[in-house]
């Protein structure tokens, strides 16, 4: 069998090229596929090895696929069939055709290609869009303006919304969504001070306008009566305005913040404020190393309402005149020393100090049921804990020496009011006459000259005096020898200071009003209370004071074991305001209180 | 004028600066100016003490604020620099320079405008994404330091679009062979052709691998069906072996090379969003510090 086989090569301007091949064939199939040994040879891979076989027979040609090929007529699949010169024959990307009979020829067949094979490009093998890790919304363009929106919707717009959204109602009443108030708080730079908190959410309160800095004037319904530091109209101080609360204060700093306790703060003034200034102040800038020697408000003139204010340890350092005899050492005596004296001979070469402690310690055991005396017994705190109360007659030094307030020892139950001079004086004279009236005879205080009669000792012998006068004169006499006595020596004189009435302008017994100092220091503020922890006498040399004119105030070196300055290693950092106040209520207020000051504050 | 032996050896030092990492740059430029703003900023923490303890409100807080800021906009610029091509005035190894070594300084100047205080709020919010920011930098510098070896040692001077071309080649030998073998190799040749993939998911691309890589199954089979060939088709079959394993090693090699791209860029998808998102919350910082003043 012969056959012409033109294959066909459609070019690009459209001409056919054809090459022609004839074959001679043993027997009537002609096989077509990609293997070599095709009769038809389809170079191209989607074309099977064997993928077909054209059978001429007799009644016609019939074309059928090898295996599973795949084969189409006329644009329909088949396995087998019957071909034409119409028909139309697929075979994977060719087309063939059967020709018209040719006389030379036992078939004809046209095979051309009509879908060249994909060129394989880069592409397909690494497309650009596969090699970046992020597509969609994972770009990385995307993730930022998602993020960028949240952040500034929830950071910036949602709190603004909230801002321009609450209505001020006054402490703790801002009203805004629930929603909302979360965003506001999203805001806050830091917890406000504790004082502070009872404004609540009402951040009008001190915030009245946006892009405003917080004025004075917003403190002022609250704070209106805090006082400047110094008088503003006298000083001028460079780069600080007097009434600027936050120059100093800044709120959202925690619970403690609003205070400032630099010592810094206050050196840059007082650091050199003597070549500033003409205060009269010492410069002072570190409690450890640049403060003044404490100098004590001593009163030197009780009558005449002087002090004094010396450094402590400095020669010529007064004695302070309360009106007031006290040894602080006889009342803290912890050991009697002289237990086994048994006759008054041995006793009277005991020092009287000796003696008197050892009365303090008995009397102690039987009034007190104690084994001594101690400074609280005295010396109580007043109920803030910070300053101590000064000592009472009647509450303290009653407790012991109350009934040693009797005069006369054959009426032990009369007893002599204190406080009272001009009514010692008419219940001493009252006695006596009544007594005379009564015919009774009375009683001689004899003067015992170096030995002065302590309250409560049995009376020296006494004897009845000698006769001559009236019973009312004789009583009047016993009763200013009474009156000496009790004044001068025996009883008020033991403690106070007493004007006889020879140097009386009224003419009679006067004892000087007794002034206590109650603050040595009172520019400063020194907590007793946070000192608990400390004996009294760790501080104030009481044990070895025999005079209520030693001034019992430690000096500063004292304070110095244990508080140094701020920058302190090995001690408590104490910075001026932990003693000083700046805010002086002696001065001016800082603030104008507001006219409607009566609704606002809170 | 200069003689030619100076002129050489400038043209060596431009080629070594050329060289030179943008860590070293101009003799660690910007890791002095780095260094001189931070131990400034310290030093002015140091030495003044505000009332009321450190933090951003004080002269010296505005102050390490406003530098901050501006840094943050400045370093931020860096990423429109990097898009314009050409030299322009400062190159963009100087600027990348800069970009690491004050971007660093950042740390110390934003902790101390903060005064170490943080919060629950959008000021720490603010500084939180900066370090967020800055350390996702520092994964880059790495990256950047340490990849860019790994990725010539492996890519043995051929680029990823060069391995594809080849492949390509590779590929239509695969078909040339194919064409005289029976159909079962043409199956695989195909697979490998059609099946075969670079990249994907980013967790694909990072894991340098792919399971279902359609060469590695090919590769398989071919072999197996190479052992069984007729005489006739035995040395194509072995051809064929040859080519497919030499595109799966081009195939490895490329995913490996993908991959350490990957790690490259992956930090860059912390480090963009989470600085636009400082950026916002910076915007939200300052606007919210100055609405309630004081």
């Amino acid at each position: 069998m012969r056959c012409k086989i033109r294959y066909l090569t459609r070019q690009r301007t459209g001409r056919v090229a054809q090459d022609e091949q004839i074959v001679t064939l043993e027997g009537n199939r002609i096989t077509l596929g990609r293997g070599t040994d095709s009769t038809v040879f389809l170079r191209d891979l989607r074309v099977n090895y064997h993928h077909a076989e054209l059978v001429v027979h007799d009644y016609g040609i019939v074309i059928e696929a090898v295996g599973h090929s795949i084969l189409r007529i006329d644009h329909i699949p088949v396995e087998r069939a019957v071909v034409t010169p119409d028909s139309e024959i697929e075979v994977g990307p060719y087309r063939l055709q059967l020709g018209q009979d040719e006389p030379d020829a036992d078939l004809t067949l046209a095979v051309e290609l009509v879908t060249p094979p994909p060129t394989d490009t880069i592409e397909q093998l690494v497309e650009p869009r596969r090699v970046l890790l992020g597509t969609g919304i994972l770009r990385k363009r995307a993730l930022s303006w998602l993020v960028f929106l949240v952040v500034i919707i929830s950071g910036l717009a949602l709190p603004i919304v909230a801002y321009r959204t609450t209505k001020p109602e006054g402490a703790g009443n801002a009203e805004r969504a629930p929603f909302l108030a979360g965003f506001d708080r999203f805001w806050l730079s830091g917890e406000l001070s504790t004082s502070h908190q009872l404004l609540g959410d009402d951040c009008h309160a001190c915030h009245e306008l946006p892009f405003v800095p917080v004025r004075s004037e917003a403190c002022a319904p609250c704070h209106a009566d805090t006082r400047h530091h110094f008088e503003v109209a006298r000083f001028e101080v460079a780069d600080f305005a007097p009434t600027a609360c936050t120059q100093c204060h800044s709120e959202h700093q925690g619970p403690t913040g609003i205070i400032p306790v630099q010592q810094s703060l206050c050196a840059d003034c007082h650091g050199d404020l003597s070549a500033q200034a003409e205060t009269g102040l010492f410069d002072v800038a570190d409690f450890g190393s640049v403060h003044p020697q404490f100098r004590p408000t001593v009163i030197t003139d009780p009558a005449g309402g002087r002090v004094q204010r010396v450094a402590l340890g400095t020669a010529g350092f007064p004695e302070e005149r309360s009106n007031l005899e006290f040894s602080h050492a006889i009342h803290l005596t912890q050991k009697c020393e002289v237990a086994g004296v048994t006759d008054v001979e041995q006793l009277k070469k005991v020092p009287l100090e000796t003696l008197q402690g050892c009365r303090v310690l008995q009397q102690a055991r039987q009034d007190l049921n104690q084994e001594g005396l101690s400074c609280v017994d005295c010396h109580r705190p007043e109920l803030g804990g910070v300053s101590m109360l000064l000592p009472r007659m009647e509450r303290h030094c009653a407790v012991c020496h109350s009934h040693r307030l009797a005069f006369d020892e054959s009426a032990p139950d009369r007893v002599l009011p204190h406080g009272r001079p001009d009514e010692v004086i008419a219940v001493i004279n009252d006695f006596y006459a009544a007594r005379a009236m009564q015919g009774r005879p009375a009683v001689v205080v004899e003067d015992q000259p170096g030995l002065r009669r302590r309250p409560g000792e049995d009376a020296p012998a006494a004897g009845p005096t000698g006769g001559g006068s009236s019973a009312e004169q004789e009583a009047q006499a016993i009763a200013a020898r009474k009156l000496e006595d009790v004044f001068g020596r025996s009883l008020c004189g033991v403690c106070h200071e007493i004007i006889p009435p020879a140097a009386s302008e009224r003419g009679t017994w006067e004892v000087l009003p007794v002034r206590l100092t109650p603050l040595w220091m009172p520019k400063a503020r020194f907590d007793h209370g946070a000192h608990k922890t400390m004996q009294c006498t760790d501080c104030h040399r009481a044990q070895t004071s025999r005079t209520s004119k030693d001034v019992l105030m430690p000096p500063i070196e004292t304070c110095r074991a244990c508080h140094q300055g701020e920058r302190a290693r090995a001690a408590v950092p104490s910075t001026c305001i932990m003693c000083h106040v700046y805010h002086r209520e002696d001065l001016d207020p800082m603030l104008r209180a507001p006219a409607n000051a009566a609704t606002v504050t809170r | 004028m200069i003689s030619s032996v100076d002129r050489s050896a400038a043209t060596a030092a431009a080629v070594d600066a050329a060289h030179a990492s943008f860590l070293v740059y101009r003799r660690f430029r910007y890791l002095k100016a780095a260094l001189l703003l931070s131990l400034a900023s310290l030093a002015a923490y140091l030495v003044w003490e505000p009332p009321g303890g450190h933090n951003g409100g004080t002269w010296l807080g505005y102050t390490l604020g406003t530098i901050g800021a501006l840094l943050i906009v400045w370093l931020m610029l860096f990423g429109v620099r990097k898009r314009r091509y050409g030299p322009g005035s400062w190159s963009l190894k100087g600027w990348l320079s800069a970009h690491v070594y004050l971007g660093l300084s950042l740390l110390v100047v934003a902790t101390l405008h903060a005064g170490f205080q943080v919060g629950l709020n959008v000021h720490t919010l603010a500084y939180a994404l900066m370090i967020a920011v800055i350390l996702s930098g520092v994964v880059g510098v790495v990256a950047y330091v340490r990849l860019p070896r790994l990725m010539t040692e492996n890519r043995m001077g051929q680029s990823l679009g060069g391995m594809a071309l080849e492949m390509l080649e590779l590929d239509r030998q695969c078909v040339d062979l194919a064409l005289e073998l029976s159909d079962e190799y043409v199956v695989e040749v195909q697979r490998s052709r059609q099946e075969t993939r670079l990249g994907g998911s980013a967790r694909r691309q990072l894991s340098g691998r792919d399971p279902k890589c359609g060469t590695t199954r090919a590769l398989a089979n071919v072999r197996e069906l190479a052992r069984t060939a007729p005489p006739a088709m035995s040395e194509r079959a072995a051809a064929l072996v040859v080519a497919l394993g030499r595109k799966q090693e081009l195939l490895q090699r490329a995913r490996r090379d993908i991959r350490i791209k990957a790690l490259m860029d992956l930090w860059l998808y912390v480090h963009v969003p989470l600085s636009f998102a400082l950026l916002a919350a910076l915007i939200a910082h300052v606007v919210a510090v100055f609405f309630y003043w004081g």
